[in-house]
């Protein structure tokens, strides 16, 4: 009897041992790895590590952009319900404590997780002191990050572009590949090459106990940084045209010829790139887009002037490629030709008389040209102006860019619903009417004028292998001298409409141009008293040395007036300071 | 006793110092985190607890008990009164009696007087319980303390010792009607319980071991970071003093309520079941000395015992592993704590009297 009931007894104590046997099997064998993977994300937090942007070069290893260390605060709310840690907080951002949760409103969309960066930008001196305390902080952190230094904020503004903070959109891109808090480019260079500058983030795993205290570090895949970018920039020959510009609203461009690589770039006015550093105040960014003279344009790349009479090369090329004309060919300028029921005007109101192709070039005739483009028709002048680069991008780094415009027939049939004239011809000849150009395709035309070949597209980034194009263009070498002696002795022969360019020692080809701002424009009104915003642009661009052509420079100072006397002396000064410091 | 018997120690000794052992081991590793203070207390608990053995297991003649089991069970029932009247509150409810250097919870102690005199009154009677008018004595001698523990409030106490009540009372076994109308009135009780006498919280407690998930942050955190801790055993464990989820403080009440937790994250599943082998294996002796004791008397003193250790030891294990709601009743021997500690060694020493005074008189 006692037997039974102590059975009974054993039965009902051990039964619970069967299911606690039971379930300690399936906690600890079959739900294992998932419950022990929710515990090691409970107690792990992750930190991000960012990599330090790659910097950017000169051509000749001058630094124009690099790095400085950048101190991020980031907290969770639990910070507010902490008055110890709230006074460290508050103490190092130089705030009351009762402003804090103000500041995570104004943060509120710059979270991750709980986590919420509170400044993006603490002093060195604050940051310290709060690196210095990490140990006492479980709610709040320093994230240390790099933000760009640059040599000169402004000169390439334009070309460098500017970085800011990751937006959301970014972050949820393909791959993940940006943490709240990293920085990417957002125009130019740093747009372009964004990838390899940036590198790739990295992560540390940090245990924390259950009121968040850091323990220690569980894990750790270190940020590749990103790689260093040598641009084909002339950091020297940069700040000079710099200097140069300045005071003019315009662009420069200078090339090396023979490979397309870019030396120096200035668009005017410009910005500065430490303004885009953090949040762009509203104001500083109003006055930035409501500026009349547009200082985030970037004119040589974006900028699409009239040619004027920097294209003349072009017509010629094309009169002498196509038979139309011989370099002998003569036609009189009596300062005007009729065409149809309109009369177009020569520059020169007087007449340059009988007129062949060098004396015409040398001294621009405006007639002279007339008569080829009638001779040749607009599409056939479309034709060479493709095999020059003309209507096409330059193929440069970046992100934005103008293709300019390339008139024919069927585009004014088509895009402006009206016929063709043959007085449109006879203006696009001369570089007016419909042509638009960007400073950049003019320099490109330009390097293929002075190699007499198609030109190189253009490069921002110095690679070895930048290959210049071999295409030649199918004129005769003795109508190549020609043409090309004429646009020696536009800067060198007196008469010519370049002499301002003129240097010592140095033989320069080239060519001046004046785009018209007001098409009727009455000549009769004198240069000083035009309103400035009427005035016409002035361009001049030109190559040297004429018979081994090293530098092309391009620039157009809008309404500076005449080409020769307010483009020409910048290009000057450019090739100079180019072929005279390499020359050293 | 012939001699080779006092050589070798007997097994419920053995096991229990091996359970003592577990317990203080794990205890450290506990509270490494913190201080050890509660570590070097629970030493001297089961250094203290280890002479009450001693005391009550050769010393103390266990027939003592049938002439003094009711008024030790007044003075126990008088402790309570005295606790609900004017003792320490704790955690929302007042279950101690401050003594200085500690506090004593005198809940512990009444379990075992209560236990002690239903062993008596069922080994007066020695015959299965056959009508209710049987069951008036053993009600009121469960009923009263249960009620003013209940007062504290203190549901897992009150309810572990309603639950080692009836494994004593039913021990003496019980004709078949009787059986059924108590299971009836058990129900209907519990029906009435859970809608008048369960506070609001306690109900949130037992719907939280339902799922657990619905309040991940609030009352159902515990029962996760226990399933998570033991999970995070595996079969070989962390290793001791290497659990993350006890040295991160995840685990709540590690040296207390969810000791074991820690033992089973640190030890794996293969330290679990050594000691659960060693529960079941102290509770198989308690049941052997039941059927080897001399007396009646003897047998429902060590059927107590057993549910003394038995009803804490099942309840607290199930409960970190979420099965049952989340109630503070301590672990035999993993649990830091005096009183039961002390109450436990009691009961244990009174069972090895039973067992070394089988063959004597």
């Amino acid at each position: 009897m006692l037997r039974i009931r102590v059975r009974a007894l054993r039965l009902i104590l051990f039964l619970p041992f069967v299911l606690i046997t039971w379930r300690l099997v399936d906690l600890q064998v079959w739900h294992y790895s998932s419950l022990a993977e929710r515990g090691e994300n409970q107690r792990l937090r992750a930190i991000p590590l960012h990599p330090i942007r790659g910097d950017i070069f000169d051509r000749n290893g001058i630094p124009i952009v690099q790095n400085a260390p950048l101190f991020q605060l980031w907290a969770t709310p639990e910070i507010l319900r902490d008055p110890g840690e709230a006074r460290i907080i508050s103490h190092a951002l130089g705030v009351s404590t009762a402003t804090l949760p103000a500041i995570f409103r104004e943060n509120h969309n710059r979270r991750i997780g709980k986590q919420t960066m509170l400044h993006d930008n603490v002093p060195y001196a604050a940051a310290a002191s709060l690196l210095s305390r990490e140990s006492h902080l479980k709610h709040a952190f320093i994230d240390t990050t790099f933000q760009r230094r640059y040599e000169d904020d402004t000169s390439l503004a334009h070309i460098l572009g500017y970085i800011r903070e990751a937006s959301s959109e970014d972050r949820q891109a393909n791959g993940d590949p940006y943490e709240l808090g990293d920085r990417i480019g957002r125009s130019g260079i740093e747009q372009v090459l964004n990838s390899a500058l940036f590198g790739e983030g990295g992560e540390r795993l940090i245990r924390v106990d259950a009121a968040g205290y850091p323990i220690e570090t569980a894990f750790e895949r270190p940020a590749r940084h990103g790689n260093a970018v040598t641009l084909s920039i002339d950091w020297k020959l940069q700040q000079t045209a710099w200097k140069l510009m300045q005071g003019k609203t315009g662009a420069l461009i200078a090339i090396d010829p023979n490979n397309g690589e870019i030396l120096a770039s200035v668009s005017t006015p410009s910005m500065h790139l430490e303004d885009f550093r953090f949040r762009i105040d509203r104001s500083a960014w109003r006055a930035l887009v409501q500026n009349p003279f547009h200082p985030l344009v970037n004119r040589v790349f974006q900028g699409q002037y009239p040619p004027g009479s920097t294209y003349k090369p072009l017509v010629a090329i094309a009169a002498l490629a196509e038979n139309a004309i011989t370099p002998e060919t003569s036609f009189t300028c009596n300062g005007g030709l009729r065409v149809g029921n309109r009369v177009f005007r020569c520059w020169n109101k007087h007449g340059h008389g009988s007129v062949n192709l060098y004396e015409a070039m040398k001294g621009s005739c405006d007639v002279y040209f007339y008569q080829l483009g009638l001779l040749l028709g607009v599409d056939t002048i479309a034709r060479y102006a493709s095999m020059f680069g003309f209507g096409d991008k330059t193929g440069v780094e970046l992100p934005t860019e103008n293709s300019g415009l390339v008139p024919t027939e069927e585009y004014t049939q088509t895009r402006l619903q009206q016929p063709w004239q043959k007085g449109d011809t006879a203006s696009v000849a001369i570089g007016q009417g419909y042509n638009l150009v960007t400073p950049a395709q003019l320099a490109r035309f330009y390097a293929g004028l002075a190699l007499r070949r198609r030109p190189p597209q253009l490069h921002l980034v110095a690679t070895p292998t930048t290959e210049a194009s071999t295409q030649k263009i199918p004129l005769p070498d003795e109508e190549w001298d020609v043409l090309l002696q004429s646009l020696e002795a536009v800067v060198s022969e007196q008469g010519g409409t370049g002499g301002y360019s003129r240097i010592p020692g140095i033989r320069v080809a080239g060519k001046t141009g004046t785009a018209q701002v007001v098409s009727n424009q009455d000549l009769t009104i004198k240069f000083e008293d035009t309103e400035v915003k009427l005035r016409d642009h002035a361009w001049f661009a030109a190559w040297a040395p004429v018979d081994a052509p090293r530098i092309v420079v391009a620039a157009i100072v809008e309404n500076g007036g005449h080409g020769g006397s307010a483009a020409a002396p910048l290009v000057r000064r450019v090739i100079q300071q180019y072929l005279e410091d390499g020359s050293l | 006793m012939s001699a080779s018997q006092k050589i070798l120690p007997s097994r419920l000794v053995v096991i229990a110092s091996l359970l003592a052992g577990n317990g203080l081991l794990n205890l450290y590793s506990a509270t490494a985190i913190q201080d050890f203070g509660p570590f070097y207390k629970q030493a001297v608990f089961m250094g203290a607890g280890a002479l009450l053995f001693l005391l009550f297991s050769r010393i103390v003649d266990y027939r003592l008990f049938s002439r003094i089991a009711w008024p030790l069970w007044g003075v126990g029932v008088a402790l309570l009164a005295a606790v609900v009247i004017s003792g320490v509150v704790a955690g929302g409810s007042r279950r101690w009696i401050p003594l200085g250097f500690t506090r004593f919870q005198p809940s512990e102690l009444v379990k075992l007087f209560t236990l002690v005199l239903l062993a008596v009154l069922a080994a007066k009677r020695d015959r299965a319980y056959a009508t209710l008018k049987d069951l008036i004595l053993p009600a009121i001698a469960i009923g009263v303390p249960a009620l003013l523990i209940l007062i504290q409030p203190d549901l897992g106490t009150a309810g572990a010792l309603v639950l080692c009540g009836l494994v004593v009372v039913g021990f003496s076994g019980f004709k078949r009607k009787l059986l059924v109308g108590v299971l009836l009135v058990g129900l209907l009780g519990g029906a009435v319980a859970w809608n008048y006498v369960l506070q609001p919280y306690q109900r949130t407690r037992v719907l939280t071991m339902l799922n657990p998930e619905s309040n991940p942050k609030g009352s159902g955190y515990q029962v996760i970071q226990s399933k998570i801790t033991i999970a995070s055993g595996g079969i070989s464990g962390r290793g001791y003093m290497s659990g993350q989820q006890t040295q991160g403080k995840f685990l709540p009440e590690q040296h207390t309520d969810f000791a074991f937790a820690v033992w089973a994250e640190e030890w794996g599943l293969t330290g679990s079941l050594i000691t659960i082998l060693l529960f079941a294996g102290l509770l198989y002796e308690l049941t052997r000395y039941a059927l080897v004791a001399r007396e009646s008397l003897g047998s429902f003193l060590c059927a107590g015992a057993a549910a003394y250790i038995a009803v804490p030891t099942c309840i607290n294990l199930l409960m970190i592993l979420g099965w049952f709601p989340t109630v503070g009743l301590a672990l035999p021997f993993f649990t830091y704590g005096g009183s039961h500690t002390l109450t436990s060694a009691m009961f244990l020493g009174i069972a090895h009297n039973v067992y070394l005074r089988r063959n004597l008189f």
